[in-house]
């Protein structure tokens, strides 16, 4: 399903806030305008409506004193005057005319539908002409005389609808403009904005289609939160990436550990199913079939976790013990070994080292640092197994006053399936010392051997801080 | 004796079934949860061999509903999964004893015999004896052709629990487990050497303590 760039951005996120951003921009444009508009008009009408209540007001004034004789002098002498053209009009409560002053540009028709408040008007009884203008509205005001006639006074003025034309364009053209850049720009924003995004979803679909898992998400140098999720994502593929090459290299080692004892076991099979053997040399070379199984398992076990510390996978079940303790069971499980082989084992602990570790596996690592020492130690020597506090965290030592290992080979010894020179007469599956290695490190912690005071090898385990229990 | 085997993997099924049949045990099958609740229900059995990975209703939940029900009944769980922790929730759910797969059939044999025989027996008596070999647990006394034997204490127990199962064949996993207190293998040939010092005392020649290849140890009752 190829999708095209345009095609992509009429779906994208981008896109969809620049359209809602120009949408909030319009709407509140709008209201805005609209509000100054209403305001301004308002004001306007205001202060014409005020110029003939005014007008009005003064000439009932007039009226009351001296009558329409008085009121039409006034007028009179006011046309002859010139200035501002009023409208006026009295009429009586029947609505029929009493005076009227109608301006040269009022026009016939405007003054039929001028409003009479409390009257009715049922047909004309006076004419008035215009110029050609229409593009006025006129403002009218109406008293009530004394006499119960009916004075009302009238200006034409600028139709607001002519008046604020230009505002309007001018609003329609800004607005629209404003409109359109404030979407072109937050399509530009928004789209870089989520650049990081569509990088993530293009990078986790280039992993999804080809299956590889060097791929990063580029970018990820900014401060917000989108670089931060670029990062966090780049650090969970790299962490996935050691996990899935530990695992794939557990598997090959595995593979290549196991085909020795298999053909082992595959020969010994054979051997039982020749034809014309002897019974009992067959029931023997099933018996030692049974045997190599037990072995392969037992090896496939010790393997697995190697492999899984190793890889990082192996999870512990960490509770709070003194690390003497597991000192002290270790050289209980190894007396009858220690003294067959007339081996003095000696704990020296001086103060209680709390620790929080998982105590069958340190427990493992412990016995099988004694088991090595046991068995490289030559008879009536010494082995001390040694428990304290350390700068950073605890160390636990076991020395012996044995041959020692070799400088060379004091990386070596904890390789999987290494077995010294020196080592090759002793059972054993030359996977002791990995193990140590693999349990120790996956408590945060390393193993190294030297050599001993007392002579010999000096396997010495450092554990970390947060590994020693806060006591 | 009637037991029950719980397991829906065909053939260890068949072999199990087939060696409990010939050890003189009566044997029913149920391959799956559903099928074993039904069979509890209506038949009265010594002991239950439960696989814990079963389909539907599993291993641990059927114990625990079946020991909700009714009277205890011996059980061992068989499982794929060997860590202590798996241990440890199978006998907390009311399991007696555990064993991992792949296991030796006379060791699953000498497991249920000890759990049977713990469920019916009378209290143990304090005096062990085969053949010619006689422990006292209370005084802890130990006689070999009449002649007293001095042991030191896990050797003590070794032998009281080759005794115990005198005739039947007992694994390095269960002298770990019951000698040295150890629920899981460390991995070490402390048995070898426990079991070697044993033999130095009382059973130079190997004819009382027989090896058994591919299983164990297994004690003589009596003598050749």
């Amino acid at each position: 399903m190829a999708t095209g760039p345009l095609q992509r951005f009429r779906r994208s996120l981008a896109l969809r806030l620049a359209l809602l951003y120009a949408g909030v921009f319009a709407v509140g444009s709008a209201l805005l305008f609209g509000f100054l508009y209403w305001t301004l008009t308002e004001a306007l009408n205001d202060r014409e409506q005020a110029t003939v209540e005014r007008r009005a007001t003064e000439l009932a004034e007039l009226y009351a004193r001296g009558g329409p004789a008085l009121l039409r002098a006034r007028l009179d002498r006011e046309a002859a005057a010139g200035g501002r053209a009023f409208f006026v009009r009295v009429l009586r409560p029947d609505n029929s005319l009493v005076l009227v002053s109608v301006p040269p540009d009022w026009i016939e028709t405007q003054v039929e539908r001028l409003p009479f408040p409390g009257l009715i008007v049922t047909r004309p009884t006076y004419t008035v002409r215009i110029p050609q203008d229409a593009l006025r509205d006129y403002a009218i005001a109406g008293v009530t005389l004394p006499d119960r006639n009916f004075l009302q006074a009238g200006i034409l003025i600028e139709s607001q609808t002519v008046l604020f034309a230009p505002l309007r364009r001018a609003f329609a053209l800004a607005g629209g403009g404003g409109l359109l850049l404030s979407f072109l720009l937050g399509t530009l924003v928004a789209w870089r904005a989520t650049g990081p995004l569509r990088a993530v979803a293009e990078t986790a679909g280039r992993i999804l289609a080809t299956g590889d898992l060097a791929a990063r998400v580029p970018g990820g140098a900014g401060r917000g939160e989108l670089a931060a999720l670029v990062r966090q994502l780049n650090t969970l593929l790299e962490r996935n990436a050691v996990h899935v090459r530990g695992l794939s290299e557990m598997l090959d080692n595995l593979a290549h550990d196991l085909r020795t004892p298999l053909t082992r076991l595959r020969g010994a099979a054979e051997l039982a199913l020749q034809d014309g053997g002897d019974p009992a040399e067959a029931r023997a070379a099933l018996a030692s079939c049974i045997e190599e199984t037990d072995r392969l398992l037992h090896l496939l076990e010790v393997l697995l976790d190697v492999s899984a510390a190793e890889a990082g996978v192996l999870r512990l079940h960490r509770e709070t013990i003194d690390l003497g303790e597991l000192v002290y069971r270790a050289v209980d499980l190894y007396r009858e070994v220690a003294e067959e082989r007339r081996i003095r084992v000696r704990i020296e602990q001086a103060v209680p080292v709390p620790a929080r570790v998982d105590a069958v596996r340190l427990g493992q690592a412990v016995n099988n640092l004694l088991d090595n020492a046991l068995k490289y130690t030559p008879e009536g020597g010494n082995v001390v197994l040694a428990v304290r506090p350390a700068p950073e965290g605890a160390a636990l030592e076991v020395r012996d006053d044995g041959p020692g290992i070799p400088e060379a080979e004091r990386e070596a010894v904890f390789r999987r399936l290494y077995r010294s020179d020196a080592s090759r007469s002793q059972r054993g599956l030359g996977l002791g010392l990995s193990m140590v290695k693999a349990i120790v490190e996956a408590h945060g912690g390393t193993v190294r051997a030297t050599a001993a005071p007392e002579g010999g090898a000096c396997l010495r385990v450092q554990l970390p801080g947060d590994a020693i229990a806060k006591a | 004796m009637r037991v029950l085997v719980v397991e829906d993997d065909a053939k260890i099924a068949s072999f199990v079934t087939r060696g409990l049949k010939q050890a003189g045990y009566a044997v029913d099958h149920a391959p799956d949860g559903d099928t074993a609740l039904a069979l509890l229900d209506s038949t009265a059995y010594d002991a239950a061999i439960v696989d814990v990975m079963l389909p539907r209703l599993d291993g641990i939940s059927l114990v625990k509903r079946a020991r909700a029900a009714r009277r205890e009944l011996p059980v061992l769980f068989l499982s794929a999964k060997g860590s202590v922790e798996d241990r440890v929730r199978g006998l907390q759910a009311g399991g007696d004893d555990y064993l991992t797969k792949p296991f030796a059939f006379s060791e699953l044999l000498a497991r249920v015999q000890a759990l049977i025989r713990r469920a019916t027996a009378a209290p143990e008596a304090t005096r062990l004896t085969a053949g010619d070999v006689s422990l006292d647990l209370v005084s802890r006394a130990v006689t070999c052709a009449g002649a007293p034997v001095d042991l030191q204490p896990r050797e003590f127990a070794l032998l009281a629990f080759l005794l115990r199962h005198a005739g039947r064949p007992v694994s390095k996993t269960m002298i770990l487990e019951h000698v040295w207190d150890y629920s899981f293998d460390p991995q070490t040939n402390v048995v070898d050497v426990v079991m070697s010092r044993l033999r130095a005392k009382i059973d130079p020649d190997h004819r009382r303590i027989e090896t058994v290849r591919g299983v164990g140890y297994v004690l003589r009752p009596s003598k050749g």
